[in-house]
């Protein structure tokens, strides 16, 4: 080897040559291989970090115009409603080749009657609920026709805060065209809100002509008292209220009436809201975006596990606030009263995380009789939940007191007191896919599906991640494919140089005496050795080149790890055993490259041993 | 005697080399050639045998079978009373014969001396003796030690022979094979490499077989061969 590495060394621009060359193309090949295996084990790192989401829309088939009047602008407001043939449900969703990995699924919210609780409302309002909700006894203050803002005095709080009593304020039966006549004499009976309805008319102009300096209010308005009970089904069951009276002249045994009963009854089922807890049954937390986009994570405990959502476990996650106002922890149990089914709205849009509560106005059935609690279950707390809340209210908020608990876990999940019923929407309906399947789905939904769902997809910059590992592999593909052909065309070119136009020192060397395996490995020797150096060298580089490239590339990409932090509350880190770079691609290309120097090699050399020396020697001597 | 080489026939007769109806055909894929046909005779130490005969009569195919490059594919060939054919031709060649070329064929990326010590690494002789001796053989061609570090081709023809001769002697063989040793050369260097090879074979009985078209190289061998179409005949004795 000596005197083979000898004679290479006294023709060092050649040697030096092959050895930068070979250096490049085992940093090429090291480099595409070491990228494209980093990509690899990138995304299986991944694979169980990240998670799709698909959330689903209906589509209307058609809006329609309902004319609203308007007191103040003396004409009729044109209200779009949109309109559903039908509503699909998640059946509708199961195409062939649809492969989900939870749902797809609508959620229903339900409305538990909690009394023995502390929610957010009562923790935050030692008053009971006021002007959002008042059921009360009226007179004008003047005869007058409410066609336009006028002055009442609340002589009697039946439903809402009492210390409104004596208050005078502006009323407006505002969206009644042909308002009946008031009179001060007389006592009246409604259910009033604002609905955001300024001022407006003579009491308007009177208080901007006076001199004091006087805010715009708001007017109350009359509400309908007919029933919002739902088959079901979703179907409206006949009540004689719809469209009808609001107002009431209040007489002897009015409150004896049909009417007057009914009155009650919506006065009393108002005063419950406060104590009202949102209950959400889903199949799996993490359909529910406050949980998938980490706004909502564990804090304590556990997740609910996939027996207990299957089987219908009662179990639950609480809200951290909800078990710190009432002295709970993980283990104990919540007695949950539902109330109300919902399957339009999601907790966050009734149960603010302000501490504002959005409440059904009509909570009798269609005769006017109060609704009652139809399934009490204690459900064991297994995880506690924190929820980050930035002030700016979002579409998937979670709800204030919002309690997690298995679908599968209610039993009379199918709409009993069904207050509310739409089609699906991106906060009640959603499903989970394998990663990097959305453009797969989509294609087969195109297929078998319908044009009147749409679908959004959340998986967490996945998408971006992979595109930009795939186009990184693409190039690692070209860099090692590059690499690999140089290496040949080196090895093939460099050892013609070395061995094939060598024949002639191995035809001395064999004319001294030299054996075939001596000759080999005088000529292989020094040949490998270089080959060797060359792919070391180019393969250390090659690999901290790319480990360089990949930690940038990571560095670059972006993608969401709040869903993981969520679930676990820990920082999504890979551990370090996984993050460690393989120094493989460089094993396996230096292995490579020598294997194939050597093969080379020792091809050529045989070819030169089998040239008989004597005659060789003389057809060069004859040259 | 170096292993492969013992044997009792050349010891007794004085008889280095002998060959028997040597004939020798090449086969190569589509065809079959014949180069030599009964070749008989033998070598002598002390002599210089020169071989003569047009290109493509036998002469490098005969040179090749002394060499122990290839064996004979009829007859027998004897190295000192051993059958070619069962001795370690590799050790043979390492140890016994040396052959020098037309073209010198030294290793062009090893300096004269390197080229002289290289049969001496074969044998593992230690560094400092190999090089003692390779200095000592080159002294002995007459090269001057300015030229022991020059690569070949920085170096005269002449010299360059001079120095396959040396490297031939550095193997320790007293069988020396020479194919056109001339041929590259003028006059002048001829006629120092023929009285080197002579030198060689009369001072110290070395076995020295020419293989020439060259007159004066003939004339100055003891014994001349001729070869035509593959048989050998003697022109002079």
């Amino acid at each position: 080897m000596k005197n083979s590495l000898k004679q290479m060394m006294r023709t060092p621009v050649r040697t030096i040559l092959f050895l930068t060359l070979m250096v490049f193309a085992a940093f090429l090949m090291t480099l595409g291989a070491g990228i494209w295996l980093k990509g690899n084990r990138t995304l299986e790192q991944y694979e169980d970090r990240f998670m799709t989401i698909g959330t689903v829309r209906q589509i209307p088939d058609s809006f329609e115009q309902e004319l609203l009047w308007n007191a103040e602008t003396r004409d009729y407001d044109v209200k779009k409603n949109a309109q559903y043939s039908s509503y699909f449900t998640p059946e509708d969703l199961l195409f062939p080749g649809a492969e989900y990995i939870a749902g797809p699924e609508q959620r229903s919210l339900f409305i538990a009657y909690q009394p023995e609780y502390t929610t957010l409302y009562k923790s935050m309002n030692t008053e009971p609920l006021s002007w959002s909700a008042l059921i009360a006894e009226f007179s004008p203050v003047e005869d007058c026709v409410p066609s336009e803002s006028v002055q009442i005095r609340i002589t009697k709080v039946i439903g809402g805060d009492p210390r409104l009593e004596g208050v005078v304020d502006y009323f407006c039966d505002h969206r009644n065209p042909t308002p009946e006549m008031l009179y001060k004499d007389k006592t009246y009976v409604a259910m009033l809100g604002h609905q955001g309805f300024s001022i407006h008319g003579k009491a308007y102009e009177e208080k901007m002509q006076s001199k004091s300096e006087v805010r715009i209010g708001l007017e109350l308005i009359p509400y309908s008292l007919e029933s919002e009970l739902l088959w079901p089904d979703g179907s409206r069951p006949e009540d004689a209220f719809r469209d009808g009276q609001q107002i009431f002249e209040v007489t002897d045994g009015f409150y004896e009436t049909e009417t007057g009963r009914r009155i009650l009854n919506l006065a009393n089922s108002e005063l419950i809201w406060q104590d009202c807890q949102p209950v959400t049954g889903t199949y799996q937390t993490a359909l529910l975006m406050p949980f998938y986009n980490g706004q909502a994570y564990i804090c304590e405990g556990r997740d609910i596990s996939e027996e207990e959502y299957a089987n219908g476990g009662k179990v639950c996650l609480a809200p951290k606030t909800f078990m710190e106002n009432n002295g709970l922890s993980v283990g104990d149990s919540v007695k949950v009263q539902l109330l109300y089914t919902d399957r339009k709205a999601n907790a966050g849009r009734m149960f603010s995380l302000g501490g504002g509560i959005k409440f059904y106005s009509g909570q009798v059935d269609a005769g006017g009789n109060p609704l009652e609690v139809f399934e009490t279950s204690d459900y064991t707390v297994v995880g506690i939940y924190d929820v980050t809340f930035s002030g700016t209210e979002s579409i998937f908020d979670p709800g204030a007191d919002e309690l997690i608990v298995p679908m599968e876990s209610i039993e009379a999940r199918h709409g009993t007191n069904l207050m509310s019923c739409g089609p699906m929407t991106d906060v009640t309906s959603s499903f989970r896919i394998p990663n990097g399947s959305i453009d797969e789905f989509l294609r087969g939904w195109a297929q078998y599906g319908t044009d009147k769902l749409e679908f959004t997809f959340y998986d967490m910059g996945y998408s971006r991640l992979k595109a930009g590992i795939d186009n990184m592999k693409a190039v690692s593909l070209i860099l090692f494919a590059s690499g690999v052909i140089l290496t040949v065309l080196l090895l093939f070119f460099f050892s013609h140089l070395y061995i094939t136009k060598q024949a002639e020192r191995t035809a001395i060397e064999r004319s001294l005496g030299m054996k075939p395996a001596q000759c080999r490995w005088s000529m292989l020797s020094g040949f490998a050795m270089l080959t060797l150096i060359g792919s070391v060298l180019g393969a250390a580089a090659g690999f901290r080149m790319s480990v360089d490239i990949s930690a940038a590339n990571a560095g670059e990409t972006y993608y969401e790890t709040a869903y993981t932090a969520g679930i676990t509350g820990t920082v999504n880190e890979i551990p370090v055993e996984e993050a460690a770079d393989s120094k493989m691609p460089a094993a396996y290309c230096t292995l490579f490259i020598v294997a194939a120097g050597v093969g080379i090699a020792w091809a050529k050399m045989n070819r030169s041993l089998k040239r008989e020396p004597m005659r060789l020697l003389a057809e060069r001597a004859e040259e | 005697m170096r292993p492969g080489m013992e044997g009792k026939m050349g010891a007794d007769t004085g008889k280095i080399i002998e060959a028997e109806k040597i004939g020798y055909v090449y086969q190569s894929k589509y065809q079959k050639t014949r180069a030599l046909t009964e070749v008989s005779c033998s070598f002598e130490r002390g002599k210089v045998y020169a071989i003569t005969g047009k290109s493509g009569s036998g002469k490098s195919t005969f040179l090749s079978l002394l060499a122990g490059l290839d064996v004979p594919t009829e007859g027998n060939l004897y190295i000192e009373g051993k059958d070619i054919r069962e001795i370690d031709r590799d050790a043979y060649r390492m140890n016994r014969a040396s052959v020098i070329y037309q073209a010198f064929h030294l290793f062009p990326l090893l300096t004269v001396l390197e080229n002289v010590m290289f049969p001496m690494q074969l044998q593992h002789v230690s560094k400092k003796e190999m090089k003692e001796r390779a200095q000592a053989f080159l002294s002995k061609v007459g090269l001057s030690d300015t030229l022991y570090g020059k690569m070949p081709n920085m170096v005269s023809g002449g010299e360059q022979q001079r120095a396959a001769i040396a490297r031939a002697m550095a193997s320790g063989g007293q069988i020396l094979l020479a194919d056109e040793p001339t041929g590259n050369l003028d006059s002048q260097n001829e006629a120092v490499i023929v009285e080197l090879l002579g030198k060689m074979a009369h001072e110290e009985n070395y076995t020295v077989i020419v293989v020439t078209h060259n007159e004066k190289v003939a004339e100055a061998a003891d014994v001349v061969y001729g070869m035509s179409d593959g048989r050998l005949e003697v022109v002079r004795g």
